[in-house]
C-alpha cells in the first residue's frame, strides 16, 4: 500500500509536515489495574516502529482506552515497561508524563472536546496557553495551517459551537498538529459523525500522520479507518489477543 | 552612621498620609498579588477564564453579588460609623465649654449641643457673672431652652453666640428687640414671618401658655449641619419676660439686650457656653467652675465617651459582618468545589493533551479570584451607596449633617480581603489539581 501518493495535493509540503519524525513505541510486560487489584489490561509484548500506524479494536470496556491512557501517560503503570524512543513513561513520575505529552503527543478524543466559548483558531492553538513565550506563535501558525488544510478557515471568529460535527473534530485534529507531534493518538474519533464525515476524517487523520511520519495509535470501530492504518491489533477482556509483535513503518512513496 | 533600620520609622513619619494609606493597601493587596505571579507566570490564563466565565454566566454573578453583599455590609457598617461619629463631632465643634448646674454631663450635651430636651436645674446670675466677668472669657453665653414652635426648639441667647454659631447670617439681620428672632436654616419660617412660642416641647407643649406675645423672624442663620439648623434664636430676656421673670437688666435698661447682665436680675439659664481665649484658659475654667453649685465639662470629651461606645458597638457589628463575609467566601469556594466538578472533564482534556497540572491550577484559582475581586469592588461601591442613604436618612432625622464617604479603612479592608480570600481559593484549585485525569475524561 502506499498511502502518501493518494494524499490530496494540499498535504505535501506543508509547514504542518514541516518536521517528519515519528517515535516507536515498545511495551513490555505492561499490566494496569483497577481499583480493586483487578487487571484491567496486560499486553506482555508490542513493538511499533516510528511513524507506523495502528488501530486497536475490541469490544467496548475491553480495555482499549485503558490502553490508549497507559501509552499517554495518562494512568499510573502498575507494572511493565512503556517507552518512547528513549522516553520510559513507566519510570516517570506525573510531572515528567505531562511533559512528555505536551511535547510529543497529539491527541483526539471521541466527543472532540473544543472549547465552545473559543473560536475554531483558538481551540486549535490551545496548547499555546501554557507552552514557553517563545514556541506560541508556531503553535498558532501550526494551528491555523493545518485548520485551512482541513477545510476550515481559521480566521472566522464564530465560536466552535456552531460547526457540525465532522468540522469539529477536523478543528480537534488540527489542535492536535499544532504542537508539531511525533505520535498521534485519537479515541474513536469518526464514532460520532456520519459516513461521510467519518471517511473524510479517517482520510486526513492518517495522512497528516503518515506524510509526517507521526507514529498513529487509534482507537476505533470504525472498519474503514482500521483498513487505512498498517495494522490493526484486537483487546479483548483486557489482554491483546493478535496482531501483537512488531509493527513496521510502511515504505514511503 | 545610621543604620537604615534606624531611619525607617522616620522615613514612614515624613510621608505624606496619602501615601501611608496607599502604602498601607498595597502591603495588604501585596499576597495576593504574589500569589497571582506565583500561580499564572508563563500561562495565558484570560482567553480559557473568558470562556469559563461566560459559560457559568449565571452561576459566577450569584457567586459575585453573594460576596458583593458581604463585602458591602462591612464597608457600609465602617463608612456610617465614621459618618456619624464626624458628624456628631462637627456638631460640638463650636461648644467648647460648657457650665450647667450639677447632674449628667451627658444630659447637658445633649440638651445643649443636640437641642434634646431635658429637664436641667437653673445656673444663677452670681455664676454667670463669675464667668463673664474672667478677663480670659471670649464669650459667656446663656443657652435657654425649653420653649418650641411647631416642634422647632426656641432658645433664647445672646447675639454674639448667634454670631459665633452662624458667622455671617445668610439672610436678615440680628435681633435688636425682644420680639425678633433669628431662623435656623431649616425651619420653615421666612424673614417677617410671625410665631408664638408654646410652653414647653413635643407633646407636652402648652400653645397657649404665652399668651399672645409673638416674635417675628428677622434673620437665617446658614445651613451648620447641626440640630440648630432646626431651631428658632430668640433674645434671652425675651424666653425670661415671657414666663414673667425679670429679664436681666434693671429699669434704666429695659430695652437693652444681651450682656452686661444684673445678677440680682438673671432669672437662671440651664447651660452656659463659654469660649476662652486659650486652650490653657478654656482648661483653667474648667477646672475653676467644675465645683459644689456648677459643672464645667468640655462636650467633645463626653461625645468622645459617646464615640467609644459607639466604635465598640462598630467592633462588634465589624466582626459579625466579617464573620458573615468569611463564610459567604466559605460557600462560594464550596460552590467553586461542585462546579469545577461540573468542568472536570474539561479541565481533563487540557491534562491530558498536555497542560501542566499548574495551568488547571491556575485557572481554577484565577475564577476564584476574578469573583472574589468583582464581588469586592462592586461591594465596595455597594456599601456607601448604602451609607449614603442611610446618612441621608439620619441627616433628615436628626438634622445632623453625617456624610458616608469612602475611606481608607474600607479600602484596606478589602484589599486584605482579597488577600485573604485568594490564599483560600488555593484550596479548590488544589482540590481540583488532584482529580483523577483519566476517570474525569471518561466522564
Amino acid at each position: 500500500m502506499s498511502a502518501a501518493t493518494s494524499l490530496p495535493e494540499p498535504y505535501a509540503q506543508s509547514p504542518v509536515d514541516a518536521q517528519p519524525g515519528g517515535m516507536p513505541l515498545r511495551i513490555d510486560g505492561l499490566l494496569v489495574q483497577g481499583d480493586q487489584g483487578r487487571a484491567l489490561l496486560s499486553v506482555p509484548r508490542l513493538e511499533i516502529a516510528e511513524g507506523a500506524s495502528l488501530s486497536v479494536r475490541g469490544p467496548s470496556g475491553a480495555g482499549k482506552s485503558t490502553f490508549l491512557l497507559a501509552i499517554a501517560g495518562l494512568l499510573k503503570i502498575d507494572s511493565g515497561l512503556v517507552r518512547w524512543g528513549d522516553h520510559d513513561l513507566s519510570a516517570m513520575p506525573e510531572s515528567g508524563r505531562a511533559q512528555f505529552r505536551r511535547r510529543w503527543v497529539g491527541f483526539v478524543f471521541q466527543d472532540h472536546h473544543l472549547f465552545e466559548e473559543l473560536s475554531a483558531a483558538d481551540n486549535a492553538a490551545l496548547p499555546s496557553l501554557y507552552a514557553p513565550p517563545g514556541l506560541r506563535a508556531g503553535i498558532r501558525q501550526r494551528g491555523a495551517d493545518a485548520l485551512r488544510r482541513l477545510g476550515i478557515d481559521p480566521a472566522s471568529r464564530r465560536p466552535v459551537s456552531s460547526f457540525s460535527g465532522g468540522e469539529r473534530q477536523r478543528i480537534a485534529v488540527a489542535r492536535a498538529l499544532s504542537t508539531d507531534p511525533a505520535i498521534l493518538l485519537a479515541d474513536e474519533p469518526t464514532a460520532n459523525l456520519d459516513r461521510d464525515s467519518a471517511d473524510l476524517l479517517a482520510r486526513d487523520l492518517v495522512g497528516l500522520a503518515r506524510t509526517a511520519r507521526r507514529t498513529l495509535i487509534v482507537v476505533t470501530h470504525d472498519s474503514a479507518l482500521q483498513s487505512s492504518t498498517d495494522r490493526v491489533i484486537d483487546i479483548r477482556d483486557g489482554a491483546m489477543l493478535q496482531g501483537g509483535g512488531d509493527i513496521a513503518a510502511p515504505e514511503l512513496a | 552612621m545610621t543604620s537604615p533600620r534606624r531611619n525607617l520609622p522616620e522615613i514612614w513619619a515624613g510621608l505624606p498620609v496619602w501615601a501611608q494609606e496607599i502604602l498601607l493597601v498595597l502591603a495588604r493587596v501585596a499576597p495576593a498579588v504574589v500569589l497571582g505571579f506565583l500561580v499564572l507566570r508563563g500561562f495565558r490564563i484570560a482567553p480559557l477564564l473568558g470562556g469559563l466565565l461566560r459559560r457559568q454566566a449565571w452561576i459566577s454573578a450569584v457567586f459575585c453579588a453573594l460576596i458583593a453583599v458581604s463585602v458591602a455590609l462591612t464597608t457600609g457598617i465602617l463608612s456610617q460609623e465614621r459618618g456619624i461619629r464626624e458628624g456628631s463631632a462637627r456638631a460640638a465643634d463650636k461648644f467648647d465649654l460648657i457650665v450647667a448646674a450639677p447632674g449628667s454631663e451627658m444630659t447637658a450635651m445633649l440638651a445643649a449641643v443636640f437641642l434634646q430636651p431635658a429637664d436641667m436645674a437653673l445656673l444663677d446670675g452670681a455664676i454667670f457673672d463669675r464667668i463673664a466677668a474672667r478677663p480670659e472669657v471670649d464669650l459667656a453665653a446663656p443657652i435657654a431652652f425649653g420653649d418650641s414652635w411647631q416642634g422647632a426648639q426656641v432658645v433664647g441667647t445672646t447675639a454674639p453666640f448667634v454670631m459665633h454659631l452662624s458667622g455671617d447670617l445668610a439672610e436678615g439681620r440680628m435681633f435688636e428687640t425682644e420680639t425678633e428672632a433669628i431662623a435656623g436654616a431649616r425651619v420653615q419660617l421666612s424673614l417677617g414671618a410671625h410665631f408664638s412660642p408654646a410652653h414647653g416641647e413635643g407633646h407636652a407643649a402648652e400653645d397657649d401658655a404665652h399668651g399672645d406675645f409673638e416674635y417675628e423672624i428677622v434673620g437665617r442663620m446658614p445651613l451648620t449641619g447641626t440640630p440648630w439648623d432646626r431651631a428658632l434664636l430668640v433674645p434671652v430676656e425675651s424666653v425670661w419676660s415671657v414666663h414673667g421673670l425679670a429679664n436681666g437688666h434693671d429699669a434704666s435698661s429695659q430695652d437693652k439686650l444681651g450682656p452686661p447682665f444684673d445678677p440680682a436680675l438673671f432669672p437662671g439659664t440651664p447651660v452656659i457656653l463659654v469660649r476662652a481665649r486659650s486652650l490653657a484658659a478654656t482648661y483653667g475654667l474648667q477646672a475653676m467652675f467644675s465645683q459644689q453649685d456648677s459643672m464645667a465639662f468640655f462636650p467633645g470629651a463626653v461625645l468622645g465617651r459617646l464615640h467609644g461606645l459607639l466604635g465598640d458597638i462598630r467592633k462588634v457589628m465589624g466582626v459579625m459582618s466579617v464573620l458573615t463575609q468569611v463564610l459567604v467566601t466559605v460557600g462560594v469556594l464550596a460552590g467553586l468545589m461542585m462546579l469545577t466538578r461540573l468542568i472536570a472533564r474539561r479541565l481533563a482534556l487540557l491534562r491530558a493533551i498536555g497542560a501542566p497540572r499548574r495551568f488547571v491550577f491556575a485557572l481554577v484559582w484565577s475564577y476564584a479570584v476574578v469573583l472574589v475581586v468583582a464581588g469586592t469592588l462592586l461591594g465596595l461601591v455597594i456599601g456607601i451607596v448604602a451609607a449614603k442613604l442611610i446618612s441621608a436618612a439620619i441627616t433628615a432625622q436628626t438634622d445632623i449633617l453625617v456624610q458616608a464617604r469612602p475611606g481608607w479603612p474600607e479600602v484596606r479592608m478589602a484589599a486584605a480581603f482579597v488577600s485573604l480570600t485568594s490564599i483560600l481559593a488555593l484550596l479548590p484549585a488544589f482540590m481540583t489539581m488532584r482529580r483523577n485525569v483519566a476517570r474525569d475524561l471518561r466522564g
